[in-house]
């Protein structure tokens, strides 16, 4: 398999948000389906918000480095957290 | 990266917590980030494993909803938590939930999360986005249809590990149910399923006097499962004879050996096989090695706190005073006589000088409140791993040198035990 490194800084990073992005897509499931708790319409739209904002951080993180590297999105199997590197669908 | 860059990035995040420091350089890389709650939410078991150390088990007792509440509204709220867990000193949490079994109350952990999750966004607290779920179980309820709902609610956020004894003869003589039969087959089916849908890497295997001469046949079995991560170790209690380490240190040059033959290093991990081990410490590194003197938190099924489950009634052996610090209606009790103790705990304070400065200190671990339940004295430190602390020190001095030479690496495990421990366990 092909990889594509990055810095240590861009991988750590990018788990970062990655990592925050999963909580509040945790938090999202746990109150648009059925639970014994259901937040008022301010802390509803609030959590939207948080959400929209970790989806975004996630994705521009992920875009910044397709570009920096010269990626293309299909040609990508996977970020490995652990290597700090793209693994290329050959 | 490298081969042994890759390696060594492996070890340094085996745990959600060790890679923390570097995901979010602007807190202090010096200060532990994340505190590490347990929730009791049984004693019950359904198991009736022959080495269990939580020996005083009421399978009656069981978490209520209400005090559930009130222990999440507890921690959440930084008055009653104190100097102890305060989240603007920790920003990060793992929730842990225990048992007995805790699959057994997995609708209840369900229910603390969603309380725990709507009470952090009411109050847009820091651990709202910065939290991890951490459950160890048996495995033998992993098919029950509300904990694969429960399993594919929170995956992202879950750190798993079932137990699993190495094979079905060495699983089958510890792990069985109450009426003798073992639990190998459904766990083991469970484990399959772990892997391929939820991510399951890891498990943690415990190694004492009879099971010591299948290291080498129980690990491969557990990769052969699909497992990468095994987490081992040797019990502390006074259970060695004589000619246990020369075994230990025997059926670890086998293990060895396999890893470097079948290239293992290269996606799996053992953690008996560590690089930073038996090596001289500095004496100004006074760091605990065991959490138990403060670090972590542990909630009862009553709503008592304590500092780890093992200062619990259940898991005491020798009807000890439990080391209570707290309950979820007044909070962490700050003049409580355990805190000040084991605040005042250290490498230090409880070690011989014997121990304190020894050749081959870094890697031996211990147990803070096995202390107190041996000897009446949580600041007193057990040695009856020290012999086999130092055959784990000679067989990681074969494995590393073994495979800096299989990579080309300029690098050497230095060994500092003396030539009459070497003699002994080569002979």
């Amino acid at each position: 398999m092909q990889l594509v490194p990055v810095s240590s800084e861009e991988g750590y990073y990018l788990e970062r948000t990655w990592d925050e992005l999963q909580a509040l897509k945790t938090l999202i499931i746990e109150f648009t389906c059925e639970s014994d708790f259901v937040p008022n319409a301010e802390r509803y739209e609030q959590m939207m918000t948080y959400y929209v904002e970790a989806y975004a951080a996630y994705h521009i993180a992920w875009q910044y480095l397709l570009n920096k590297y010269g990626l293309q999105e299909s040609d990508i199997k996977q970020f490995n957290f652990t290597s700090q590197s793209f693994e290329i669908i050959k | 990266m490298n081969n042994i860059q890759l390696i060594r990035e492996q070890f340094k995040r085996r745990q959600w917590q060790d890679i923390l420091p570097r995901l979010y350089p602007e807190y202090n890389h010096e200060d532990i980030l994340s505190k590490n709650i347990t929730f009791v939410v049984t004693e019950n078991c359904n198991l009736r494993c022959t080495y269990c150390y939580e020996c005083n088990k009421d399978y009656h007792a069981v978490m209520s909803k209400e005090t559930a509440k009130a222990a999440v509204d507890a921690i959440l709220d930084k008055e009653k938590m104190a100097n102890y867990a305060p989240y603007d000193k920790y920003p990060f949490v793992i929730l842990e939930f225990m048992g007995g079994e805790p699959l057994i109350e997995i609708d209840l952990i369900d229910y603390i999360l969603s309380y725990f999750n709507y009470r952090a966004l009411e109050l847009n607290h820091p651990w709202l986005r910065h939290y991890m779920i951490n459950i160890t179980t048996n495995g033998t309820l992993w098919f029950e249809s509300n904990v694969q709902k429960f399993l594919k609610k929170y995956k992202n956020i879950l750190s798993l590990s079932i137990t699993i004894d190495g094979n079905k003869q060495l699983h089958d003589a510890c792990r069985i149910f109450p009426n003798g039969h073992g639990s190998y087959d459904i766990v083991e089916r469970a484990v399959k399923d772990a892997i391929a849908n939820y991510n399951l890497r890891s498990t943690k295997v415990t190694f004492a006097h009879d099971n010591l001469p299948y290291i080498s046949s129980a690990i491969p079995h557990l990769f052969n499962l699909g497992l990468t991560d095994i987490n081992a170790n040797v019990v502390y209690e006074n259970v060695w004879q004589d000619g246990d380490d020369i075994i230990f240190y025997n059926e670890l040059i086998k293990l060895a050996d396999w890893v470097l033959d079948n290239e293992i290093y290269n996606t799996g991990f053992i953690s008996l096989f560590d690089e930073t081990i038996g090596q001289p410490k500095d004496p100004n590194d006074v760091t605990n090695w065991c959490g138990g003197n403060g670090q972590m938190l542990a909630i009862g099924t009553d709503g008592r706190m304590f500092p780890c489950i093992r200062y619990m009634k259940y898991s005491l052996q020798n009807e000890r005073e439990e080391y209570e610090i707290g309950d979820i209606s007044r909070g962490i009790d700050t003049t409580n006589k355990y805190i000040e103790i084991l605040q005042n705990i250290d490498r230090r304070t409880q070690s011989t000088d014997e121990c304190f400065y020894c050749p081959v200190a870094s890697g031996c671990s211990w147990c803070q409140a096995f202390h107190l339940d041996e000897f009446g004295d949580a600041n007193h430190r057990a040695t009856y791993i020290c012999k086999m602390h130092k055959a784990r020190v000679l067989a990681n001095h074969y494995y590393w040198n073994k495979l800096y030479k299989k990579l080309n690496i300029d690098d050497t495990f230095q060994l500092h035990l003396s030539e009459g421990d070497i003699k002994h366990l080569c002979n």
